[in-house]
């Protein structure tokens, strides 16, 4: 008996440390995104002030092209961290909320989201700056939101830190129509964007830490 | 029952407790080096070594070489250890529970 309680207690504390490891794959996207995009949004910008061959070889294009790299490289991790939380699900013994409806929900989230950020930027009478800026804030507060109604609608949770990220980034757009010329409109959404994910990262792992 | 399912556990290549910690240990990882592994788990390289030598045996990890200053062994899970593992857990689950 006493043996079946030695094991038991030994088996909590492999679960505790499994499951802490899958919250630290989870907030992997927040994480990835909050560092990436200043970083993506200051190397275009520099290699543009800096790099006549940057400007020339792509048209005016260099910074889309970093992001489509930038997006092959996170899909790349992506699809690493992603058996690895269906590993660590598996062996937890918990239903895996890697159901094929589930991850076509997240897809199209994002796809819907992009287009309501189009048709709603597009419609914003303004220079180029704004309407990239707009389009970001709304882009990423809607595929936000749209994944937090997946998930409550497939797993019947609600993810709160991803509900602060997608509140920050619309939220944001009231500023937006503000700034008055302090701050230029673009770096403005990335920092909100990125301060918004880092945040919800950041979340994650404390709760991770705590539970 | 308990007790037939625990002889089930201990037939399998992860029956032995170091080979179970090992895979455990590198279930949360995508993968980690022989150093590490060894000094983690408290094991002498020539233990180390004869386990996972064992699990490798069983298709349960895969090890290669990588190259930095020093050529350095790396270890990971692979898919087969992953469905081991799940079914050990299950069984050490089944076992306390007294399904």
């Amino acid at each position: 008996m006493e043996k079946v309680e030695e094991l038991a207690e030994a088996l909590k504390a492999v679960e505790d440390e499994l499951n802490l490891a899958k919250r630290v794959y989870l907030a992997f996207p927040f994480i990835f995104w909050g560092a990436v995009l200043p970083m993506l949004y200051l190397l275009s910008n520099v290699l543009s002030w800096t790099s006549e061959w940057f400007q020339g070889s792509f048209g005016g294009n260099g910074g889309m092209i970093l992001s489509t790299l930038a997006i092959i490289w996170f899909f790349t991790e992506e699809k690493r961290i992603f058996k690895k939380i269906e590993a660590l699900e598996r062996i937890l013994g918990v239903p895996s909320r890697k159901s094929r409806r589930y991850m076509l929900s997240q897809i199209a989230s994002w796809f819907l989201a992009g287009m309501l950020a189009f048709v709603f930027s597009l419609s914003t009478p303004t220079q180029y700056e704004f309407k990239t800026a707009e389009f970001m804030l709304l882009f990423v507060g809607l595929g936000v939101g749209f994944i937090v109604l997946s998930t409550l609608f497939f797993l019947r949770r609600i993810e709160w830190p991803q509900v602060l990220a997608s509140l920050i980034d619309l939220s944001a757009l009231y500023l937006l129509n503000h700034l008055n010329g302090t701050m230029n409109p673009q770096t403005f959404s990335v920092m909100v964007v990125s301060a918004s994910f880092t945040f919800t990262a950041f979340l994650y792992i404390r709760r991770a830490m705590r539970e | 029952m308990k007790a037939e399912r625990l002889r089930e556990l201990a037939d399998s290549p992860l029956g032995n407790p170091t080979r179970l910690a090992i895979a455990l240990y590198l279930l949360s990882r995508e993968r980690t080096t022989f150093i590490e592994l060894a000094k983690a788990l408290k094991l002498t390289p020539g233990n180390l070594d004869f386990h996972l030598k064992a699990l490798e045996k069983a298709g349960m990890v895969k090890t290669y070489y990588g190259f930095g200053k020093r050529p350095r062994k790396f270890v990971e899970l692979s898919e087969k250890g992953t469905e081991e593992l799940e079914r050990a857990m299950r069984i050490l689950r089944e076992v306390i529970r007294g399904d």
